[in-house]
């Protein structure tokens, strides 16, 4: 470890302003504190320190998201081997087939293991293809803009990744990201300055330039000719009887048996990833309260309204809650500090916000059976007008008091 | 109604009878590090062989020097003068003799260098002779109290070093309301004021009772933080055996920064000093309890500000205790009454771990304001991690005690966009570094508020120096103008005095002229070309000339007639 220290610090001066490797002083800083702790100090107070820094935030979000990614893998691999079984068909072709072939796995939908691989084999693809073509732009914009690479794009990436459909083409991949990184957060500055969630910019482009691939009901399971529609969209058509007669029970809706983007459909999976936030501190309970306050309380207006043509009013908070991208959304995308209202009364109201706009998509157009991904860029647009608001009654307030 | 209060307006009492606290927001619970040291007796540290005194150790104008290098000086002399309003005297804090007058390293985050007046010390410690001690101050008026404690050089010791009589002199029309002696001493490390409360508990109290002598206020609250149990029960003791009156003692919750001024009457009375405005014009007035003790000394004793209770501390020295120092006593010397520094030692700082400074050398000296030496290691404060872009958590808003935008005022003062720091009210931050503590992206906020304020003030200083320029510049234009428009006034007046018989007097010198001047070209005429001198030549004198012309003419050419 001295040898490699030593010549880390050997080759620092290349790298320093004037050396010659000055462009590539980043991916030198990157490699530096990745290894070792920096040795400059403070110049000035405070000199002590919370523990808690951004690296250390956006690894716990990367960990507070590994439930539903082992979820996604499960469940992705699971709904395969499922459908293969019903579909009778003993066997993949392509390179997945192969590779299940060699390790000899098989295609028993009982088996954990066996779904654990077969999902990985679609889930782990799509992540790395995500690692990739963002992590280019954001050395390429580091490099240029002579700025650190940071952690946080670790978890855009993730979240990214688990908000697509297993038979997604990894070349949309690769595009969804780009733009996601470049257009959603590059072009404003880089991290901390972007006003939507990158993630979410990446998947609302893919969403609305090839709606086919990741809408409808051919894209979720990933065997083909397989066809099975998300709970939403059976709601959107007929209401919670069509849930039912597809089979689909609350608790499958909760556990995460169901068709859905891969890492979103497991409910559960995404509560513990929230209280794991929200114990650690990373996370704005507010504005999760806030989302699901406000979901709670329109779905309720809707089902006292109800409707004669709309299945849709009927459907209670609790059905809300388990489907479509509603619990992911909440958890992990909502809650992006970055894009979300700062203070605190506009982070209920932000997150009220989402939690109201969420409801009224998924009940009343019927052009989007889901609406979370819509309703959180919606509120993330709306977040500096907040707070704009809320700073400016906090004033009235403040000066009505000193005036009396 | 009680019919005595008709003629004044009732009031609602400042402060809840039965100790009501109030909370103020933000604020962080921090472990405190005092234990090892609050639990030693306080020590003398001696006289050191030099002492080196600054001009300014105050907030306000620096003294002016009155004494020049050769001059003997006793302990408690005057050796520098106020230099206008707010301002304070600096006195030698041993006897001995003055051997420069120059620029030293001074305690300052800046590292720069200031003023300072060196002593070398005899160390027979000799007071000087000192003016009659008043014999009691409650015959004396308030006017010549205050006097004495400008005299006596005492500032505010909490940290802030606040000219104390500017601060006593500062009234609300309608009279002091509180009188808040501050022994809440709420930054980690720090715990000089809980040994000073525990040892000297009877000046501590008389001091008090000076300072309501001075301020009449309607109540009086000594707050003492809820880490110092000693401290607290001394003090109790001591105000319940004085026959307390309208004076409480009040235990506070260790909340960072409970002990700063607007902070602290918040907790204690719900209230909040106006944004620009001071606590005086609610009627709170908020004095350090080592304020109050050098009032003590200096109104009952004479005694000028010579020396003050230092914490020193931190893993970096062996043996850290509270120690009594000479101001103009050096770090180095403090240090090393404390055994020395441990061999990890890494930083030296002046006051605690959230709102001191990083000094550069150990040479500098102990000041009014020097209510800590701290040094520490690496390991028990790690440097800051790298600097990471902000995103906007959240978490320097939840702390801010000052109800600040703590984010908000960052872009703007980093974008040196300091009108809108200023509609943030980046003034009203007290750099109390809560916001930097808890910046998960490791953001140095006060540095870039320290930065922000003190390019507002060099703006400001530009503008005035600039008005200042302007004004001179255009009282120049206008004398100018002035002067040239008198000037031609006073020509036209005498042309006009002087005008009618000027005329015919100027025809008659001109006749005189032309006059001459006739009999002039007349003469001329009449002698034609010939040289004067050559009439009337007598036959001898024509010969000569002759010869001389003819002596001439051979010359060639010729050179002078």
């Amino acid at each position: 470890m001295g040898a490699f220290r030593n010549y880390m610090d050997r080759i620092e001066r290349l790298f320093n302003r004037g050396g010659p490797l000055e462009r590539f002083s980043a991916i030198y800083e990157v490699v530096d504190t990745f290894i070792y702790t920096p040795a400059d100090v403070t110049g000035g107070a405070p000199h002590v320190r919370d523990g808690i820094d951004l690296k250390r935030l956006m690894i716990l979000v990367v960990f507070a998201a590994t439930p539903c990614f082992f979820m996604a893998m499960y469940m992705v691999g699971h709904e395969a081997n499922a459908a293969m079984a019903s579909l009778g068909l003993q066997s993949v072709e392509g390179w997945r087939g192969a590779v299940l072939e060699r390790l000899g796995i098989g295609y028993d939908p009982a088996s954990v293991g066996a779904c654990l691989w077969h999902g990985a084999l679609y889930v782990l693809p799509v992540y790395l293809v995500t690692l990739i073509a963002g992590g280019f732009w954001e050395v390429l914009f580091a490099l240029v803009r002579n700025h650190e690479i940071n952690e946080g794009f670790f978890v855009t990436s993730l979240l990214y990744a688990l908000t697509l459909p297993a038979t997604i083409p990894l070349w949309q991949v690769a595009l969804g990201i780009s733009f996601g990184v470049v257009i959603g957060k590059e072009v404003f500055g880089g991290t901390g300055k972007n006003f939507l969630n990158p993630a979410l910019v990446g998947r609302a482009f893919l969403f609305f330039a090839y709606p086919s691939y990741i809408s409808g009901n051919a894209v979720w399971v990933p065997v083909d000719g397989y066809s099975g529609a998300t709970a939403l969209y059976l709601a959107k058509e007929g209401g919670l009887t069509a849930i039912a007669n597809a089979g689909i029970t609350w608790t499958d809706a909760f556990l995460g048996t169901i068709q859905g983007s891969m890492g979103e459909t497991s409910t559960l999976a995404c509560l513990i990833g929230a209280a794991f936030l929200i114990v650690t501190r990373v996370a704005s309970w507010r504005i999760i309260a806030g989302v699901m306050l406000g979901m709670v309380g329109t779905s309720t207006l809707f089902n006292v309204l109800g409707s004669q043509t709309n299945p849709m009013f009927a459907m209670p908070w609790y059905w809300h809650l388990v489907l479509g991208g509603y619990a992911f959304g909440m958890v992990f995308m909502a809650t992006d500090p970055v894009s979300a209202a700062m203070t605190d009364a506009g982070r209920w109201i932000y997150g009220a916000l989402i939690g109201f706009m969420v409801t009224l998509i998924r009940v009343l157009n019927p052009g989007f059976p889901e609406g979370m991904m819509l309703a959180i860029l919606f509120g993330n647009v709306f977040a500096p007008l907040i707070d704009w608001f809320v700073i400016q009654t906090n004033i009235r307030r403040r000066m009505r008091r000193h005036a009396s | 109604m009680n019919p005595g209060s008709d003629t004044t307006p009732v009031r609602e009492d400042i402060i809840d009878p039965r100790d009501q606290l109030h909370r103020f927001h933000g604020g962080l619970v921090l472990p405190g590090h005092r234990e090892a040291v609050a639990s030693r007796p306080v020590q003398a540290a001696g006289i050191p062989p030099r002492l080196v005194l600054p001009l300014k150790q105050h907030i306000g104008e620096a003294a002016e020097c009155l004494v020049r290098p050769g001059d003997r000086v006793s302990k408690g002399q005057m050796i520098a003068a106020p230099r206008g309003a707010i301002s304070m005297p600096v006195h030698a804090s041993s006897s001995g003799t003055v051997i420069a007058v120059e620029a030293r390293p001074v305690p300052h985050p800046s590292g720069l260098m200031a003023p300072c007046i060196v002593i070398e010390t005899d160390g027979r410690d000799e007071w000087g002779q000192a003016s009659a001690p008043l014999a009691d101050y409650r015959e004396v008026p308030v006017g010549r109290l205050l006097e004495r404690i400008r005299e006596s050089g005492i500032v505010g010791l909490g940290g802030a070093g606040f000219p104390t009589q500017v601060k006593l002199a500062h009234r609300s029309p309608d009279g002091i309301d509180l009188l808040v002696i501050n022994g809440v001493e709420c930054e980690p490390y720090i715990c000089c004021d809980d040994r000073l409360m525990r040892e000297r508990t009877g000046e501590v109290l008389e001091g008090v009772r000076i300072l309501q002598h001075i301020l009449k206020p309607r109540h009086c609250i000594i707050a003492i933080e809820d880490h110092m149990p000693e401290a607290e029960a001394a003090m109790r003791a001591a105000v319940g055996a004085a026959a307390a009156g309208n004076l409480r003692v009040v235990r506070v919750p260790e909340i960072y920064p409970t002990g700063g001024e607007r902070q602290l009457i918040k907790v204690l009375t719900g209230r909040e000093v106006p944004s620009q405005g001071f606590p005086a014009d609610i009627g709170i007035i908020c004095q350090n309890v080592g304020t109050a003790a050098a009032v003590y000394q200096a109104v009952v004793h004479n005694r000028p500000l010579v020396s003050r209770l230092v914490t020193v501390t931190g893993a970096g020295v062996r043996e850290p205790r509270n120690l009594e120092l000479l101001l103009g006593t050096s770090f180095r010397h403090a240090v090393e009454t404390c055994g020395g520094y441990s061999s990890e030692v890494d930083r030296l700082l002046m006051g605690g771990p959230m709102m001191g400074f990083a000094v550069t050398t150990d040479e500098v000296p102990v000041i009014k304001t020097t209510n800590c030496i701290l040094a520490v290691t690496r390991e028990e404060m790690p440097p800051s991690g790298d600097l990471l872009p902000c995103i906007r958590c959240g978490k320097c808003t939840a702390v801010c005690p000052a109800d600040l935008l703590p984010q908000q005022l960052y872009w703007h003062a980093r974008s040196g966009n300091l009108d809108a720091a200023q509609d943030y009210n980046l003034f009203d931050c007290i750099e109390c570094g809560c916001c930097a503590t808890v910046c998960p992206s490791h953001i140095p906020l006060v540095q870039y508020y320290r930065h922000a304020k003190a390019e507002i003030w060099t703006q400001e200083k530009q503008k005035k120096a600039a008005d200042i320029a302007r004004r001179r510049h255009e009282a120049r234009i206008a004398r100018l103008e002035r002067v040239r428009q008198e000037r031609s006034g006073r020509l036209a007046e005498r042309k006009k005095s002087l005008s009618g018989p000027a005329d015919q007097a100027t025809d008659a010198k001109q006749a005189v002229i032309q006059a001459a001047l006739e009999r002039v070209r007349k003469k001329k005429e009449e002698a034609g070309q010939a040289p004067k001198n050559m009439d009337n030549l007598t036959p001898e004198q024509e010969r000569l000339i002759r010869e001389i012309d003819a002596r001439r003419s051979q010359k060639d050419p010729p050179t002078e007639h």
